[in-house]
């Protein structure tokens, strides 16, 4: 798994925001598009790209598009 | 009112608030988690149950619990001020996985538009609870306020109508469904 890879995705998941604004240290939560639909958005990527299944809870627990690549990779 | 049958889903069941819920509910909305975005219930057990029996007893409002399909309590939502062809959504809390918080807000507006006939909602949001805008964003709704609750905090003023909603439901609806 390849941070940046997985920064890429993570961005596809949404629709309005400027992927150029979405970087390792970006604090997810904090973008005006971040929603519960993106969070499923963001599961649904991550268990067809990985094959890896996280929960709400690995979500709330990172602040960083990086925390959660890692909290993903500590499961592969 | 209520019914008298769960509204199911894959991930969240929605049925009336009873009675007994009087206790999950108090915790639920003084959680921190949800009170810094919905006003915490500064009441006692007791006096929620009576509210709760009240509320089944009117005529104008439903009141859920969300459900796992394990039956853990996670959630409530609520139309209320039922007058014609609208009402009021709101009381809507959700402590589950993000898909049943979706699916959950899938299935009342479901309900409001299809079983009970309603053209549009209104609600409120707080102007800082950005998942929330972004969430009902996603769903169609139409933004048409801005107002100051007691404490100076702005709120935003929201319509969802049938029309709309429909155009984004099955979007959303296949989103969750490649949840596993």
């Amino acid at each position: 798994m390849e941070i940046n890879d997985f920064i890429e995705k993570f961005a596809e998941q949404f629709d309005d925001t400027d992927p150029s604004e979405i970087k390792a240290d970006t604090v997810f939560k904090d973008l005006d598009e971040w929603s519960s639909l993106v969070a499923l958005s963001v599961i649904a990527m991550v268990d067809e790209e990985y094959n890896i299944t996280i929960k709400g809870d690995e979500i709330r627990n990172s602040d960083t598009v990086e925390d959660l690549f890692n909290a993903v990779k500590t499961k592969a | 009112m209520f019914i008298d049958y769960k509204i199911k889903g894959k991930y969240v069941n929605l049925r009336s608030v009873e009675e007994s819920d009087a206790e999950f509910i108090l915790s639920v909305r003084n959680d921190p988690r949800i009170s810094k975005y919905l006003p915490p219930l500064n009441v006692t057990v007791e006096q929620q149950r009576q509210w709760i029996s009240k509320q089944r007893a009117d005529k104008d409002s439903y009141y859920f619990l969300l459900e796992t399909p394990e039956g853990d309590k996670i959630g409530t939502i609520s139309i209320y001020d039922i007058d014609g062809d609208h009402g009021e959504g709101g009381r809507t809390c959700c402590i589950g996985e993000p898909f049943a918080a979706v699916e959950a807000s899938l299935l009342f507006h479901d309900f409001v538009f299809d079983v009970l006939g309603l053209n549009y909602t209104t609600g409120w949001v707080y102007e800082n609870n950005k998942p929330v805008i972004a969430l009902n964003n996603s769903f169609g709704i139409s933004w048409v306020g801005k107002n100051y609750d007691k404490n100076g905090e702005p709120y935003l003023e929201c319509q969802m109508h049938k029309e709309p909603y429909k155009l984004n439901r099955d979007k959303i609806l296949k989103k969750l469904r490649i949840i596993k």
